[in-house]
């Protein structure tokens, strides 16, 4: 069966849903254009300003030798998440405006999405307009910032509506046929009036990203936060494996009031069957960067062989069938169908007896679990409550499950 | 040019310790069993998921802590022990991708703690006043010194030989573990305010009015201090050695031993294999070793077997070892074995019956016996004990004291003893058994 990863993002078709995230400080045409070699869907280009000029913050920012990320560990697992203290280097639209150009002509099946950031009219105009003429085949704003010396000190105009749907307006003015895409932080309230304001205002498409500010940890030998720069330490922006469930629970809430606009996810899918989570709740595309940085531009590979052999496994044709598949299941919990009743089960060929399943009912006073002289653990039909806690604990994968009973 | 001195240089330990991520990483596959079956086997009881858990979360001197907590001396025993066939073998992660280190994990606390600046020292409590003598300074000695010291005893070993430590200074090759590693261990009991006399003997140079007068009990770990020799034809004259003495003359390098090229090793036992393995290792060059019954039988550790065959001892199962032939001039040119047949008895037991006419010749110019040790009846007789039918030290179970209600005994001179932990175990058990008979008084 041919699978069909292409996907159509309002109207701009993706050869796969899959698109490399540029952080800065440093970019070039090099690297992104290796990455669309190894045959990602698409890239996102570093930020560009209208004021920006060439390189003087990455060039500080390299002469500086500081640290600006710090991996956060969990016992022998290492980078499970990162955070970062954020350099405003955005690139120079001239600079921009040529890559955009040159990259087009070199990939015309791939996607190129040039990001910017503006504070005024004046900037959203022009450097969407400049955009446009070359070439870009997605222009995405960045409202999660705005123009200010130091993240702490910026005003994001995410946090105003009425400034997101003027600026909303300009580019879109500034656009003119380009699609756009609005970047915004995922918890900002009232998500079903921000939807219909940006709608309204010309948007076609949202990237949500859940980068919730962070400390990835603290040196205990000094007391000093990481990542230390200096002897001093600042509050990070997060991201990485870590964050998947959360960014999935704010896909989950954007996703139950859209109506209408394009969703790109951003932030914490490592590989295809996080990718294919993200899918399912909601975003038509996903963009990426911790991952690549970890596993290298051939992750592309990896992902695109994960999602096409899932989709033929399951029969389906194409993986926009996918999109927001999941979102209908989703109810408040005072909803809940409770009446069907599960039961703890426990396959005794894959049991490895830790007894771990017994400790955890006997923690929580059910006892439903009980254990034999020789280890072997059975479950109290009876006693047990279903709430699955031992089959979250149990170290081995696929040894017990939930089973349905009637009631 | 056989029977030339042997120049024994000394072996340098041969085992290597993983690195710190590497030790995270596999205490990390640890499933932290409820009830962990690792720790019910092992004869010390050490909480080893609560020392794999510490290591995971980076608390390694809290997890070099919880091990010395009950075993003193982990540098020792994870070198020496069989792990693999106690604690490793009953891992629960055997199924899932094999066992966990557990002995690997130890040994590299053990040798961090070694290396460092303030190596653990345990906190010693108040005093309650009594004073206890130890005889004998090998592992159960000082495990029970140990012991006895945490609970608020006061004790001074007296030790026969110049060097204490017993089996760990004397019976295991340098390749297994180095001697800065047992002296560091020794160290760490006399680091407690134990107070170690050596070349003394007990009840010869101290006799037991003065024991008596000067403390509140006296705890035997004598161990079995004569090696057993065979009575055959020829066993009188020549090259013979037992494998106690090669051991002890490879750790004590001041002997010189005149081992020939051709060397016939008499018996099956840990000595035994690590006597053949360290003979070949030194570069004598034809070692047989004849053991009576067969592989199944042997009371030997996996590993260490391993070693032996893989150093290129020659093993003979269900062979005994018949007469020694020596020349004129006492020299030995072979010996003569004899094929066994293997019989099951009642119990556990199985029989090595010698087959009438299956005798076969090996040349052989040294004869080392290895099959096993006694007691050193000297003590006995002098303190007037009791012996049990397989001639060891009779003891009441409950209390491990003898006909003498002064004194106690303990390890391979009252049961058979497997190894190493297993002897810090008696050790323990027979300190704690002292303290709760004195708190009686």
């Amino acid at each position: 069966m041919e699978v069909n990863l292409s996907i159509n993002f309002c109207g701009v078709k993706f050869p796969n849903p899959f698109i490399v995230s540029q952080v800065p400080p440093i970019g070039n045409v090099e690297i992104v254009a290796s990455q669309l070699q190894a045959g990602w869907g698409g890239v996102v280009l570093r930020k560009t300003s209208l004021n920006a000029t060439p390189d003087k913050h990455t060039i500080a920012y390299q002469r500086q030798r500081a640290p600006l990320y710090r991996g956060v560990e969990y016992e022998e697992k290492r980078l499970t998440d990162l955070g970062w203290i954020e350099p405003l280097t955005p690139a120079p639209l001239e600079e921009t405006g040529r890559a955009i150009t040159i990259l087009k002509e070199r990939f015309p099946e791939h996607v190129i999405i040039a990001s910017m950031i503006g504070a005024n009219r004046e900037e959203w105009l022009k450097v969407s307009r400049r955009l446009h003429q070359a070439g870009a085949d997605l222009i995405e704003c960045d409202f999660s910032i705005a123009l200010g010396e130091s993240p702490e000190e910026r005003e994001i105009i995410a946090h105003d509506l009425k400034l997101m749907e003027k600026a909303a307006r300009y580019i879109r003015e500034g656009a003119r046929s380009t699609p756009v895409m609005l970047k915004l932080p995922g918890m900002i309230p009232d998500r079903g009036m921000v939807i219909e304001t940006l709608k309204e205002a010309g948007a076609d498409a949202l990237t949500l990203f859940y980068e919730p500010r962070g400390v990835p940890g603290i040196n205990l030998t000094n007391f000093v936060p990481f990542p230390n720069v200096g002897g001093k330490s600042s509050i990070c922006v997060m991201g990485g494996a870590a964050t998947k469930p959360y960014t999935l629970g704010m896909l989950a809430e954007w996703g139950v009031a859209n109506t209408g606009l394009a969703i790109s996810a951003l932030g914490g899918a490592y590989n295809w069957r996080d990718s294919v989570e993200f899918i399912l709740i909601g975003a038509s595309v996903l963009q990426l960067h911790g991952a690549v940085l970890q596993r290298g531009v051939g992750l592309v590979d990896e992902l695109k062989s994960g999602v096409s052999d899932y989709l033929e496994e399951k029969m389906i044709s194409s993986v926009d069938k996918l999109v927001g598949k999941s979102l209908p299941f989703f109810s408040l919990s005072k909803d809940l169908p409770r009446n069907s009743a599960v039961v703890a089960a426990i396959d005794e060929k894959l049991c490895s007896r830790c007894g771990i399943c017994y400790r955890i009912c006997e923690g929580l006073g059910y006892n439903a679990i009980g254990i034999s002289s020789q280890r072997k653990t059975s479950v109290d039909k009876k006693k047990c409550v279903g709430d699955g806690l031992c089959v979250a604990a149990c170290p081995v994968a696929g040894c017990m499950s939930l089973r349905r009973i009637s009631r | 040019m056989s029977n030339m001195p042997k120049v024994i240089k000394g072996f340098s330990e041969e085992t290597q310790t993983i690195s710190y991520p590497e030790a995270i990483e596999e205490a990390s596959r640890c499933y932290l069993c409820w009830d962990a079956p690792c720790q019910k086997d092992s004869p010390t009881k050490t909480d080893i998921a609560g020392f794999i858990s510490r290591i995971c979360s980076r608390n390694f001197r809290g997890a070099l802590r919880l091990i010395k907590e009950t075993n003193y001396f982990p540098g020792i025993t994870s070198r020496v022990s069989p792990y693999d066939e106690q604690c490793e073998e009953v891992c629960l992660r055997k199924k899932f991708g094999g066992p966990i280190k557990i002995a690997e994990l130890e040994r590299l606390l053990a040798d961090c703690d070694r290396n460092s600046k303030h190596p653990y020292l345990p906190e010693i409590p108040e005093s309650i006043g009594k004073t206890v003598a130890i005889v004998g300074s090998g592992p159960t000695g000082l495990a029970a010194a140990v012991e006895l010291v945490l609970n608020g005893c006061k004790v001074i070993i007296y030790e026969s030989s110049r060097v204490a430590g017993g089996v760990f200074t004397k019976g295991i090759p340098s390749y297994l573990i180095s001697d800065a590693v047992i002296s560091h261990e020794i160290q760490g009991v006399l680091d407690l305010g134990v107070d170690l006399v050596t070349g003394i003997n007990v009840g010869e140079s101290i006799n037991l009015m003065s024991l008596k007068h000067s403390y509140n009990a006296l705890l035997l770990t004598i161990g079995l201090g004569i090696p057993r020799r065979l009575d055959i034809p020829g066993a009188d004259k020549g090259d013979i050695f037992t494998g106690v003495e090669i051991l002890e003359s490879l750790k004590l390098k001041e002997k010189r031993l005149r081992l020939g090229e051709n060397v016939v090793v008499a018996g099956g036992g840990n000595i035994s294999i690590d006597v053949a393995a360290a003979l070949r290792k030194l570069g004598v060059g034809e070692v047989t070793l004849l053991y009576r019954r067969g592989r199944e039988q042997m009371p030997v550790f996996r590993k260490r077997y391993e070693l032996c065959e893989k150093n290129g001892v020659q093993i003979l199962f269900c062979t005994v070892l018949k007469e020694i032939i020596s020349d004129g001039q006492g020299t030995i040119t072979g010996v003569v074995c004899q094929k066994t047949e293997l019989k099951e008895e009642e119990g556990p037991t199985i029989v090595a019956i010698p087959v009438e006419g299956s005798e076969f010749k090996l040349s052989a110019d040294t004869v080392i016996f290895s099959i096993g040790q006694r007691l050193d009846k000297r003590l006995i007789e002098l303190f007037n004990l009791e012996l049990t039918e397989k001639g060891r030290i009779k003891v009441d179970p409950e209390t491990n004291q003898t006909r003498d209600p002064f004194i106690f005994a303990a390890g391979s001179c009252v049961e058979r003893v497997d190894s190493v932990i297993d002897a810090i175990a008696k050790g323990q058990s027979a300190a704690r058994k002292i303290v709760r008979e004195l708190l009686k008084e």
